[in-house]
């Protein structure tokens, strides 16, 4: 039986064990496909995925999310990258994550600013400002190459795009990123 | 800030984003469908009036003969009549028997030169493979995508009748109308539905799905 989210969370804020064995029914093939897409090796996937298990556990209470999928889903991001770093931190592996960071990278050119919590909170309104400017059929793919690290072939099927088309569009959209955050002051 | 900061920072994009980038449906591919769906429409009405018109054109200029020769004796006449009608009704068993043929042929799905036994469903999509399967066999290179299918796109016109769907480990999909798509592991998304391989456990349908090369090739058995 697939539960509701909210009722899924109810199960969190109870302490019942069972949330994890319905989260990982409805939404373990989704994290599954992110943390693939990130890291392309079965077991670090699942290794993630158990992770992020352990993670919505941990933070249940007190956060409680109303899309339970998209919370799941950037905890799995934050630990599929913060694995792919371990794992490829003496030599690139050329894979797509190193493509995806590199195309991000050339949106930040010269960055400047301190790391802390509520500058991220704000380059997030930002980059949600950004999202919204743009067409949908832009706003789609920039969303499926940068948040969900598809490759431009899958983008492409996904959508009926051709990837030379694909490729433009994420180079477009890069660039009015890039000046957005020029704007904002986070790049020089 | 690095492009990891930039990269955890899309973790707070908008749900909305999120969820309209999981719909694959676009303008351009609902015009697409549209014109399809018209396309078929018209071959099919087409076809039905090409199948009465033809025999009865053809039962027609028969009797006008069998009319001529009742100036003949009475028992001649009957005999013509009487063979002219049979030989109708036998040419239309065999044009039933004929169209009916290949459907009541079964697709046989082969995963890397191992056969694997199906459960097809009875709808256009499938009996649209059937039609093409006649002209000779299907092969396709499949690709892997999000750890839970493997794909190909199938350079040929076949019906879609996408709906939402649950796929689960082994069911065979159509996708975009376009798409050929074996899952071995459960994803959501529009699909129209093929059939279902069975009698292989998730186990042994993974061992043969997450190889680096998979070829599947369709034969009209």
């Amino acid at each position: 039986m697939i539960l509701e989210d909210n009722e899924i969370v109810n199960l969190y804020w109870e302490r019942n064990e069972s949330a994890i064995s319905h989260t990982d029914t409805k939404y373990g093939a989704f994290c599954h496909m992110i943390a693939w897409n990130i890291l392309h090796q079965n077991e670090d996937c699942e290794e993630c995925v158990n992770d992020t298990w352990l993670k919505a556990w941990n933070s249940m209470p007190p956060e409680k999310p109303d899309a339970l999928k998209y919370f799941l889903s950037a905890i799995t991001r934050n630990l599929s990258l913060d694995c792919y770093r371990r794992k490829h931190s003496q030599k690139r592996g050329g894979g797509q994550t190193d493509v995806v960071l590199e195309e991000l990278e050339e949106c930040l050119s010269r960055s400047v600013g301190p790391e802390s919590e509520v500058l991220a909170k704000e380059l997030t309104k930002i980059i949600n400002g950004f999202l919204g400017d743009l067409s949908v059929r832009e706003r789609k793919v920039f969303i499926r190459r940068y948040y969900f690290v598809e490759s431009t072939a899958e983008i492409a099927k996904r959508y009926a795009l051709t990837e030379t088309n694909v490729r433009m569009i994420l180079s477009r959209t890069r660039k009015k990123l890039a000046v957005i955050l020029r704007e904002e002051g986070y790049v020089l | 800030m690095r492009a990891d900061d930039l990269f955890k920072a899309m973790n707070g994009i908008d749900e909305k984003f999120l969820e309209e980038s999981e719909n694959t449906e676009n303008g351009r591919n609902k015009i697409l469908k549209i014109r399809r769906y018209v396309v078929v429409a018209a071959c099919a009405c087409f076809a039905i009036a090409i199948g009465l018109y033809v025999p009865n054109a053809f039962r027609m200029g028969r009797s006008d003969l069998a009319y001529e020769e009742s100036f003949e004796t009475a028992e001649e006449s009957n005999d013509a009549i009487y063979d002219e009608k049979s030989e109708g009704a036998a040419l239309e068993v065999e044009g039933e028997a004929a169209s009916d043929s290949i459907y009541a042929y079964n697709i046989s799905l082969y995963i890397n030169d191992e056969y694997v036994d199906v459960s097809w469903e009875d709808n256009e999509a499938v009996n649209a493979i059937k039609e093409v399967l006649v002209d000779g066999d299907i092969t396709l290179e499949m690709s892997p995508y999000g750890g839970f299918e493997v794909y190909s796109k199938i350079d040929l016109s076949i019906p879609a009748q996408d709906e939402q769907l649950t796929a689960e480990s082994g069911d065979i999909v159509l996708y975009n109308g376009d798409t050929f798509a074996v899952l071995y592991d459960s994803n959501t998304a529009d699909y129209t539905k093929l059939g279902k391989i069975y009698n292989l456990s998730n186990e042994e349908l993974k061992e043969l799905l997450e190889n680096e090369s998979v070829t599947i090739a369709l034969r009209l058995e």
